[in-house]
This record gives structure tokens, C-alpha cells and sequence, in this order.
């Protein structure tokens, strides 16, 4: 029944990126119509900044009760009912950020997937193309995820996004002007180095997102366990 | 079987270096219903949220069901044998009342359907209204019917008739005594309302300052303690060393008014010693024993 209070608490949180992408990948092909001299690099520049919104907002614990988006009276204190009930910390967080990780992937792998079909973006368009890029999408998001969910477990829902949203754009000034190594780079993985535009996957970028997001939940698993209410 | 449901030894707990709880002992005989008392931030949320795992003690031992209470795994286990009534009723204000229902019934295997069907239609709760449409009072009704309908082994019920109107708190008390009558359920439950935990208590413990002050069984502390009206002729001798039991003396004039937690004959013996002086004995109830612990009196000779 974890599953039902997480469906419960985050059903329409994936709202606003959805309506975001969906809107971003209709005027791709209607910007580029309109001025066929313009390079895909522009949207494939900013698109994966849209992506990672979706697992920063899809983030999660399970402890505290998670407004979609703004506090409701009673839930603080509806915390202390779920702790009392008699389950683990491990599994209310892996049965949230389980289920964030499915809301997750049901809002990328298909927009992502329809993003990669674009012709206007890779100047091929293909099924192969679209899986490419989707799954290059989902695993390069796995990192942002797993902070999002780390910060969870200190931060309210609204402080918890606001400090992921901080984070795509200190990450994103950090591998323009610190030099960091390019696997760490998930806006070229998902953007201008994408499958869409280079010939294969970008694995190192991927193996870190992943490695990053298990190094997020383990400590947010950490956290909650030894945290106190 | 453990003869204590819960049992805690020289538990400390502080905040911020102030001591919350400052060697609490504590020990709730299994079937008993048990009425946890103290003044506001006197350690009674702090002790229960220590036993339910959501709080570490500093030092000291917290168990429950003879199981260490700080153990992560241990404690799970336990509170599936637990039914938990929190200080804020607080619980998830989108779902309504029978998706809560719902919601909670798979967590506990032994869910009585009976039961709930019973306690959906006494306390009149409407199955299809919203959590947080409801009063604090329909909201404390609502967790009883979830921490009662899954047959736990132990109640712990923090301040359970909080928002209820007089009818209600009646309607609760009479269920939860008949509750521990026919399922031996032990009941641990703090309140502030002292006419409702002398009406259904059987042990009591008062907590003063993070301290176990007073604590046994309510037959007979109320036995133990009496309050003795004394009028005296002439002054009381100087330096008078009162017996033993003598926990509170005060003098207005010539009349004194004395409480004894115990010794009440030794007591009584003393007072007809002095020159002069008559005597009167009272029982003594369940809020003047609390009062007498827990208030400071400055007027106060002992």
C-alpha cells in the first residue's frame, strides 16, 4: 500500500514538466520551419535542462507526506502515522523513489523517445534513433534523481525542488568553467553528444549518472535511517 | 510472556543540551491500562516517540515486549503488535476516511473487519469525507478506529480523547476499558485530563521534569496518600521533624494543611502528639496527588 500513498502523493506533480516538454517538442519542429537555416544545436542545447526537471521533481523519501504543491494543513504531523506503521525506513524510501523512478521514466522515455523521432533534430528519424535517446535520457537522469531524493530527506518538497533545480545549473556552470571531466558532462551526453548527433551511447556519462545516483541513494537511504523525527 | 509491555530504565534524552528526559524509569504491566501523566514538556511525547523508534535515547534502556525499543528491525516488529494514537492526529489529509481504512488494513494481518464496521458507525465517521475536512476530534476517533481495528497487543495512545465532546470521551473511555477486559489489550496512554485517567486507569505514572515522581498502582497510591486538616491551639514546636510520608505542609494561621504520600497512621500519630491541635483525614484523588507533584509552592513548609 506504499505504492498507493506515493501514487497518491505525486500523481500530479509530473504535471508541469510533462506540459513543458510536450510544448518544447511541438515548437521544435515549427521554429525550425520557420527559419530552415537554424542549427539543431540550439534546442538540443537546451532540452536536456527539461529533462532533468522530471527526476528533480519525481524525487522522494516516503518519511515526510509530500504535497504536490503547496503545504496542506496536517501534513507534517501525518509523518509520525507513517513512521508508525510497521515498515521499515529501507522500504518506505525504495517503495517512493521506486514508483518516482517509474513516474519518471513513463514521463521521459516517450517524450524523449518522440524527441529522437524529430528529423528536425538529428536529420534522421527512426524508431532506433528514438530508443537510443530515450534510454541515453533516463540513465543520464539517474544522478539528478538520486540528489533529488537525497535532498528529500533534509529538505521540504518545495526546498527539496528548488535545491535540484539549483543543482542542474551549478552542474551545468561547473562543467562549462571547472573543466570537470567529460563523463561528467550530462548536458552534452543528452544534448549536442547525444546518440541524436554522435554515432553511439555515451557510456562514461552514463556509467557516472549511474554511479552517481546509487552514491545519492545509499546516503539518502543513510539519512533517513539514522535520522530522528 | 513478559510481564511488562513496556519498560524503560534511566532513560536520558536532551535537545540542544536541555535534558527532556533525565533518567526516566518506567514500567507498564502487560494488560494494564496505564495513564502516562505529566505537565506540558514534561518528557511524555519524548518517552513515547522514543518507544515507537522515531526518537534515540542518549543513554538508558527503552523496551518493548521485552524487546530493545532503539533497534531498528526489533522495532518493527513490534509495532505491528502496536496501535498508535498520535499527539496531533495527523493523517494523510488527501486521502478520505475509507481510503485511510484501506490504506492501513494491509499492514496488519490480524485486521477485524467487525471491529471496524462497529467503530465506522459509533463514531459516526463519514467513509467518503476527506482527512482534511474532518475535526480534529473526527480525526481522533478515526485513529483509534485504526489503532484499535488491527488488534494490537498494546495501545499507546498520546492525549486519545483530544477534540472529543463530553458524549465522545465518554463513548471512547467505555470502549477502550472493554477493549482491555475482554483482549487483555495493555493501553499506555498520556493525557492531561486527569477525571479520564482516574476513571479507567489501573497504573499510573507521573513525569516531572524527564523524572519518573510518582508511579504504581492507583488503588493504592490513593490509599497511600491522605490529606490531614490540622488546627492547632498553640504554635507548632520550633524545628518540628515531620515522619517520614509527609510530602507537603502548609500553614495559614493557625490551620495546617498536610499531605502524606504514605504512613498516614504514623502520620496521624504525630499530629494527636502535638499539644492542643484537631485533626482532620481526607482521601485524597488523582489530581491533588498530580498537583501536589508537579506544582511548585512556594508557601510550601516541606
Amino acid at each position: 500500500m506504499l505504492w498507493y500513498k506515493a501514487w497518491r502523493e505525486i500523481r500530479w506533480r509530473g504535471l508541469i514538466p510533462l506540459a513543458v516538454i510536450i510544448y518544447a517538442l511541438v515548437q521544435i519542429p515549427l521554429a525550425v520551419r520557420a527559419n530552415p537555416h537554424q542549427s539543431a544545436r540550439g534546442p538540443l542545447t537546451v532540452l536536456p535542462i527539461f529533462w532533468l526537471v522530471v527526476p528533480v521533481m519525481m524525487g522522494g523519501s516516503g518519511v515526510k507526506t509530500e504535497p504536490v504543491f503547496q503545504p496542506i494543513k496536517g501534513m507534517e504531523g501525518s509523518m509520525y502515522f507513517t513512521l508508525a506503521l510497521p515498515v521499515s525506513r529501507f522500504r518506505l524510501l525504495a517503495v517512493r523513489a521506486g514508483f518516482g523512478m517509474l513516474v519518471t521514466a513513463a514521463i521521459l522515455l516517450p517524450c524523449a523517445f518522440a524527441a529522437g523521432m524529430l528529423p528536425q533534430l538529428s536529420g534522421y528519424a527512426g524508431p532506433e534513433n528514438g530508443l537510443r535517446y530515450a534510454a541515453t535520457v533516463l540513465l543520464c537522469s539517474s544522478g539528478f534523481f538520486g540528489l533529488s531524493t537525497l535532498l528529500s530527506t533534509v529538505l521540504d518538497q518545495i526546498w527539496q525542488v528548488w535545491g535540484g533545480m539549483a543543482a542542474i545549473f551549478l552542474s551545468q556552470w561547473l562543467v562549462a568553467t571547472a573543466g570537470l571531466p567529460k563523463a561528467f558532462n550530462v548536458f552534452q551526453a543528452m544534448g549536442n553528444a547525444s546518440p541524436l548527433v554522435a554515432p553511439s551511447l555515451p557510456w562514461d556519462t552514463i556509467c557516472v549518472s549511474l554511479g552517481l545516483g546509487a552514491a545519492f541513494f545509499l546516503a539518502a537511504l543513510k539519512v533517513v535511517q539514522m535520522r530522528e523525527y | 510472556m513478559n510481564d511488562f509491555a513496556i519498560e524503560a530504565s534511566a532513560l536520558k534524552r536532551s535537545f540542544g543540551g536541555r535534558p527532556a528526559l533525565d533518567g526516566l524509569d518506567l514500567r507498564v504491566p502487560a494488560g494494564s491500562i496505564f495513564g502516562f501523566l505529566g505537565r506540558n514538556g514534561a518528557g511524555k511525547t519524548t518517552t513515547i516517540k522514543i518507544l515507537m523508534g522515531m526518537l534515540k535515547a542518549d543513554s538508558g534502556a527503552a523496551r518493548i515486549f521485552g524487546v530493545d525499543a532503539g533497534d531498528p528491525a526489533r522495532n518493527v516488529e513490534a509495532r505491528r503488535r502496536i496501535g498508535f494514537v498520535t499527539e496531533d492526529k495527523e493523517l494523510y489529509p488527501y486521502m478520505t476516511v475509507d481510503q485511510v481504512i484501506r490504506f492501513t488494513r494491509p499492514f496488519f494481518p490480524k485486521w477485524r473487519d467487525d471491529l471496524e464496521r462497529r467503530y465506522l458507525k459509533m463514531f459516526d465517521l463519514p467513509p467518503g469525507k476527506k482527512i482534511s475536512d474532518l475535526s480534529k476530534g473526527m480525526r481522533s476517533k478515526l485513529m483509534l478506529l485504526l489503532a484499535i481495528c488491527h488488534s494490537a497487543e498494546l495501545l499507546i495512545l498520546d492525549e486519545p480523547t483530544d477534540g472529543l465532546d463530553p458524549a465522545a470521551i465518554e463513548d471512547v473511555l467505555r470502549e477502550l476499558v472493554a477493549i482491555a477486559a475482554s483482549q487483555g489489550t495493555t493501553m499506555f496512554f498520556s493525557s492531561h485530563q486527569l477525571t479520564e485517567v482516574e476513571q479507567i486507569a489501573d497504573n499510573i505514572c507521573i513525569i516531572d521534569k524527564g523524572r519518573s515522581i510518582v508511579a504504581g498502582v492507583l488503588d493504592d497510591l490513593k490509599a497511600q496518600y491522605q490529606r490531614f486538616r490540622i488546627v492547632l491551639e498553640n504554635d507548632l514546636p520550633a524545628g518540628i521533624r515531620w515522619v517520614d510520608g509527609v510530602e507537603n505542609v502548609r500553614q495559614e494561621g493557625r490551620t495546617i494543611s498536610l499531605l502524606a504520600s504514605r504512613n498516614a497512621d504514623a502520620v496521624a500519630a504525630q499530629i494527636g502528639s502535638l499539644s492542643g491541635a484537631t485533626m482532620e483525614r481526607f482521601p485524597v484523588g488523582l489530581k491533588e496527588i498530580f498537583l501536589e507533584h508537579v506544582r511548585s509552592d512556594e508557601n510550601a513548609l516541606v
